[in-house]
């Protein structure tokens, strides 16, 4: 992460294999720089060549929630997740 | 109607009798043919009469003046039949009418101390039967998506060490994290033991997502969900080709998810996570189980009467996210007594989710890891999931079902159509406790293994 920017969650579609990093950022349109590489290229569901990866969030192309439209959607929320039960503190 | 009323009316010699019976007769009664009449009121020969003592005079109340031979009054049990309650009158002859109302035993809530323990909770699972079949979870990998575990004070509670495979787990990248089962003790270790109770055979692996630590991501002990959209990727590439391909199946395990549509993007925006079958989280664990692996998922503590502080007071649609996926077995909890615990999330679901959740309920608030300290008991609906995954794991364990053969679905239907339903539970699907509390005995004899 440069500059201690947000990352946003995105997803693309790559129907022939799962991609690199690489080949994601030229899907969204941003340099290698931009995606998190801590995070990688994560499959959602491979049979439909569906991955997500996470973008800065100054740099994220513009967004794209739509089903059928374009190669990638997104920004999708990342909310804070917690136990249904008790923690030590 | 009938409507269930107490007398309390004057000594006489029956009802000293009775009295005296009661104290050494636990099946004492009254014999209503040698006891007054009281008019529109029909006594009750299986209930004793109770000594009241010198009842108008509180300054004569010694424990003598309540022996049944010195007891100037009595309490006896009766109804009347009346169209209303207000037809009832105050007195029957020279006897004084009260209500008897229906009274029921306290909910369980999160201050409420343990119900039982985990033996308990093997007795009503029946897991001799399922031992007995070699039903134990041997050959499952069974994921705690979860805090982490601590496999140390995991064997010291079990008193033996557990299976577990390290190089399965998945490890949270960023700063360096403890090894897989080296996370302190936790709601994740809670998980793990609780898996134990059905399946203690089956092979823990570590998914550490709520201590995750992404750049931009939430605070210790609250990650965020992109932490478990890359451990279930994870989890599909291993299962696909790497370390977890192994098993015989994979059961994973998630006592997780987020308290308040606050937590989310705003209603209405389009990359929603709680109302949203569309986002990838959601897409993820559908494609998941269509992998075969069995996901479950707690229901939430957002119920009334004892929601979590966290619910901000919000107990309808409170079943949410992944724990309101169709594909998913969502599960509600109960003590072990077979009553719903008083914050588990009740159904439906948040709008535009699928609708019946849960889908049956499990125990939990049980004496079991002590993970948050001595008699603290394991709760939450983050207990009942564990539990019940442990189960799904034991069946799993089963050669006669891998998930080649029977997938996570008709699985997951299995267990609901053969869930147990309690007293006074309508048949099919309840907001409560979905399809009934989990019954392994009644799958095993259905999936005949």
């Amino acid at each position: 992460m440069k500059d201690g920017a947000p990352f946003v969650l995105m997803t693309l579609t790559a129907s022939e294999h799962q991609p690199s990093l690489g080949e994601a950022a030229d899907k969204l349109g941003v340099s290698l720089e931009d995606l998190d590489s801590q995070f990688g290229v994560v499959p959602i569901d491979p049979e439909k060549g569906t991955y997500a990866v996470q973008v800065r969030s100054d740099k994220a192309p513009a967004p794209s929630t739509e089903p059928e439209s374009g190669e990638y959607h997104g920004p999708w929320s990342n909310p804070k997740i917690a136990p249904f039960g008790p923690l030590k503190r | 109607m009938r409507i269930p009323v107490l007398l309390i009316v004057p000594q006489h010699k029956s009802l000293q009798m009775s009295a005296t019976t009661a104290a050494t007769k636990t099946a004492a009664g009254l014999d209503t043919t040698q006891t007054p009449s009281y008019p529109g009121v029909t006594l009750d020969a299986t209930f004793a009469a109770v000594p009241l003592g010198a009842r108008d005079d509180a300054s004569v109340l010694t424990m003598e003046s309540f022996q049944p031979e010195r007891s100037a009054y009595f309490a006896v049990r009766g109804h009347v039949e009346a169209n209303d309650v207000t037809e009832v009158s105050q007195r029957a002859g020279d006897a004084e009418i009260f209500a008897d109302p229906r009274i029921a035993s306290f909910i369980t809530c999160g201050g409420t101390p343990p119900l039982g323990n985990a033996a308990a909770v093997a007795a009503k699972l029946n897991v001799p039967m399922l031992q007995g079949k070699n039903l134990d979870g041997r050959k499952v990998a069974l994921a705690i998506v979860d805090t982490g575990i601590n496999l140390p004070y995991l064997t010291t509670k079990l008193g033996r060490q557990p299976n577990l495979d390290a190089r399965a787990s998945w490890s949270p990248p960023g700063t360096p994290p403890p090894p897989p089962g080296g996370w302190p003790v936790n709601h994740g270790t809670m998980c793990a033991f609780d898996t134990q109770i059905a399946a203690p055979q089956a092979a823990l692996v570590d998914f550490p997502v709520l201590n995750a630590h992404y750049p931009g991501s939430g605070s210790y002990m609250s990650g965020t969900l992109s932490a478990a959209l890359a451990a279930y990727g994870f989890m599909l590439s291993s299962r696909a080709s790497g370390p977890l391909s192994r098993y015989q199946a994979l059961v994973a395990s998630n006592s997780w998810g987020i308290f308040h549509p606050s937590w989310d993007f705003p209603a209405g925006h389009p990359g929603r996570y709680c109302d949203n079958p569309r986002h990838p989280f959601n897409l993820q664990i559908a494609a998941v189980t269509r992998a075969g692996i069995d996901v479950l998922f707690a229901a939430g503590n957002c119920g009334a009467p004892c929601a979590d502080t966290r619910c901000l007071g919000r107990t309808t649609g409170a079943i949410m996210g992944a724990s309101a996926v169709q594909e998913v077995l969502t599960l509600a909890g109960c003590d072990t007594q077979d009553v719903r615990v008083g914050y588990s999330s009740q159904g439906p679901s948040i709008p535009k989710m699928y609708q019946q959740k849960p889908d049956v309920t499990s125990y939990t608030h049980f004496l079991g890891s002590e993970a948050f300290g001595a008699g603290t008991p394991d709760s939450g609906t983050s207990a009942a999931c564990p539990v019940a995954a442990g189960c799904v794991a034991a069946l799993r364990s089963s050669p006669k079902i891998p998930p080649a053969t029977l997938t996570t679905a008709s699985l997951f239907n299995n267990i609901r159509n053969n869930a147990r339903k309690t007293a006074g539970l309508p048949t099919g699907w309840d907001r409560d406790y979905g399809f009934g509390i989990i019954d392994p005995p009644a799958i095993v004899a259905a999936l005949g293994l």
